[in-house]
This record gives C-alpha cells, structure tokens and sequence, in this order.
C-alpha cells in the first residue's frame, strides 16, 4: 500500500500516497469528439477523391489535397497531444501528510503547490451541469486556513466521496498531531519556552514578570506578589519542576511539516526512473481502489496504540 | 506548386519542433506506469505515418515548379 520513493517533488520518503486523481477521463473525450469533427470534411474529400478521381485532375488541386490534407492531419494530432499534456499532466496527489495539487498549463508552464492537512478548514463538492451530474464528477473545493488561495481539484471523478475522504484524512491528522504533541511533552522532547524578555517586561500583571527582569531589579520590585521568592510560579525552563500556568512549544518535528507553497525546481525529474531512482510503484489512479484505501489507512489509525512514529521522531509510548 | 511543397517542409519542421516540446513535456513529468509513454509511443507512429505517406505521394506525383512561362 505504501509507495516508497518518489512520486512527485518534495515528497517524503515514507509518505504514503493514496490516491492519484486527474481529471474525469470525459473532460478529454470532449477533445476527442471536436477532432473527430474536424476530420470530417478531410474525409468527405477523400471519398469524393476516392469516387471520382477526375474531379481532382487538376494539379493545383491535386497539391492541395495531398499536402493541405497531411498538414491538416497533422494539426489535429497535435491538437490532440496537447490537450493531451494539458489534461494528464494535471494531477491531484493526496497522501497520509498532504494534498498536491500539479497543474500543467499548456507547454513550459507548471504550478505546484502543496497543502498540509491540518491546513485544511473545509471541504465542499459541486457538481454542476449535465454531463458532470450523469457521468459523476465534479469539483472538489478545499477551503485552507489563513489567508492562501483555496485548494480546487476541477472535474474529479465521485467528488463528494473524495471530499468526505479528505475532510476524514484532515480530522486523523489533527488527532495524530495531538497525541504526538502530548507524547512529546511526556517524553522531553518538547520544551516550555520563555517568552521574550521584553513581552514580559511591557506587562508587570504577568506571573513572568519578575523573571524577566535583571537580576538586580528582581528583589526591588514593587509588587511583592511578583518577588522572586513566590513559590509556584516560576518558569525557568525545562528542568523547572513547578506546574506553569503557561506553555509554549517548539515546532513539532519537521518531518510533519511541509514545505507550504513549493515552486517547481529544476531537478523535479526526481519521478523519473532515468535518475537512478528507487522505482516508487505504481500508485492508485482508480478513484474507488484509492478512497478504499484511505478507509483503511483511517482505521489502523484508529486501532493503534499511539501514534505510529516515523524515524527520528519520539519513540512510541505503548499503552503498557 | 513548389511554393506549396516550400511552404509544406516548413510547416513540417514546425510541427517537429512543437511535436518535440509535447513529447518532452510527457516523457519529463510522466509518472511511472502511466499512459505516457504509450501516448508517446502512438503519437510517433502516427505522425510518422501521416508524414512518410504524405512523402511518398509527393515523390510519386511529379511537380511543376510552378514559375512562369518566359
């Protein structure tokens, strides 16, 4: 189920991707339908040349037919390849850390951009029309904290499964977090912080006040609720062992964390198996293979004892 | 008609050259296992078809240069 190696820029090494969506397939089958009609009159004068061949005696028309029709010809397979590059080079990678969104517009122009889930505020499907209402597909609207461009995945197949799947995914993923932080604190890894000194100084009604003075001014100042020598509130820092009224913790590991909006690098070629690459498999482009796969994802998930660690991060803390 | 047959080559080597950038596009950001690489593979063959018959009955067709008479 895990796809080792790299599938796309940026990605982790033991990130498991889930699913690979593109396009509903009939967005490109529209393609299709309008070369078919352009062939149209090439083939009405191919028969008619077929049929009566005196009618194309002439030289003049003869040339015309013969290397108007191959550049005809070959304007529309070009046509076709690149609608081609366009629609399948557009993908939606959804893995158990993050949703890339790769988008191929025309030629030598390529935007990525990448959304962590606990980022993720809300999700929505819309399905709109005719077509996309009989054939199943839809848009996807990934609404994202702050203030970045919301996430849209245009004319996906089963779009509100894939909503559901991705708003379940963004839920395990707060969970995850919460109990990996509380595991952290267990552990030591993380530790209280001091706020800096400066903050504390502009507010002498915080508990930290006093510690934020120089030592010099500590015994001088003038609410003694604030001296040094109150018990219970004071936040040294780790090894302090009173309980803080206030904790501020260092970033989780990094390996949670994501790169925000990625742009695309030179050595994206990662993907490709001429690098030398560990081959990374072949991942799920089948829409219902893949959200399956995410239900199982959210159930062993659900099962664990813990959170299950990747390496370098805190061991895990069983339930023994 | 040689005109033509001018004005023919260089659209040809515009089409290869655009032929060219599409190709690249599939072959550098194509995953593996996808359709791409048939896609390509297709493609080629198609085109190549189209132009080796489009030269075969260029070189059977016999062309007047196409300049006037003096």
């Amino acid at each position: 189920m895990a796809i080792e190696g790299r599938y796309f820029p940026g990605q982790a090494p033991s990130e498991r991707i889930f699913l690979v969506l593109r396009r509903d397939v009939i967005t490109y089958i529209s393609f299709l339908v309008i070369a078919m009609i352009m062939m149209i009159p090439l083939a009405i004068l191919v028969a008619l040349y077929i049929h009566s061949p005196d009618t194309f005696s002439s030289e003049l028309v003869n040339s015309l037919l013969t290397l108007g029709g191959s550049a005809y010809l070959l304007f529309i397979i070009g046509l076709l390849l690149y609608g081609f590059v366009d629609y399948y080079l557009d993908v939606y990678i959804i893995t158990d850390e993050r949703i890339v969104d790769i988008r191929q517009i025309g030629f030598f122009r390529r935007e990525i951009a990448e959304l962590h889930l606990r980022e993720v505020q809300d999700v929505s499907a819309k399905v709109e029309g005719f077509f996309p209402t009989m054939f199943h597909y839809g848009d996807v609207h990934i609404q994202t904290a702050g203030e970045r461009e919301n996430f849209v995945f245009y004319s996906v197949p089963h779009p509100y499964r894939v909503s559901k799947k991705i708003a379940d995914l963004h839920e395990s993923q707060i969970e995850r977090d919460r109990i990996l932080t509380e595991q952290n604190i267990e552990q030591g890894v993380i530790t209280r912080i001091q706020p800096p000194a400066q903050e504390l100084q502009n507010n002498p009604a915080d508990p930290r006040y006093i510690e934020s003075l120089p030592m010099l001014d500590r015994n001088n100042s003038e609410n003694p609720s604030l001296s040094e020598n109150r018990t219970g509130d004071n936040f040294s820092g780790a090894n302090d062992e009173s309980e803080p009224s206030f904790e501020q913790y260092q970033q989780p590991p990094q390996s949670l964390l994501g790169d925000g909006v990625m742009n695309e690098q030179n050595s994206d070629r990662g993907i490709s198996d001429e690098q030398g690459l560990e081959e990374p498999g072949k991942p799920e482009t089948n829409v219902d293979a893949g959200l399956d796969k995410i239900d199982q994802y959210l159930e062993e998930v659900k099962k664990s004892d813990g959170v299950e660690l990747k390496e370098g991060e805190v061991k895990k803390i069983t339930n023994d | 008609m040689i005109y033509f047959l001018l004005i023919y080559i260089v659209y040809l080597i515009g089409f290869a050259l655009f032929s060219i950038a599409g190709l690249y596009h599939l072959w550098r950001f194509g995953y593996v296992g996808d359709l791409t690489k048939p896609v390509m593979v297709v493609y080629v063959i198609i085109a190549s078809l189209i132009i080796v018959a489009s030269i075969v009955l260029i070189l059977t067709h016999s062309w007047t240069m196409g300049l006037p008479a003096t």
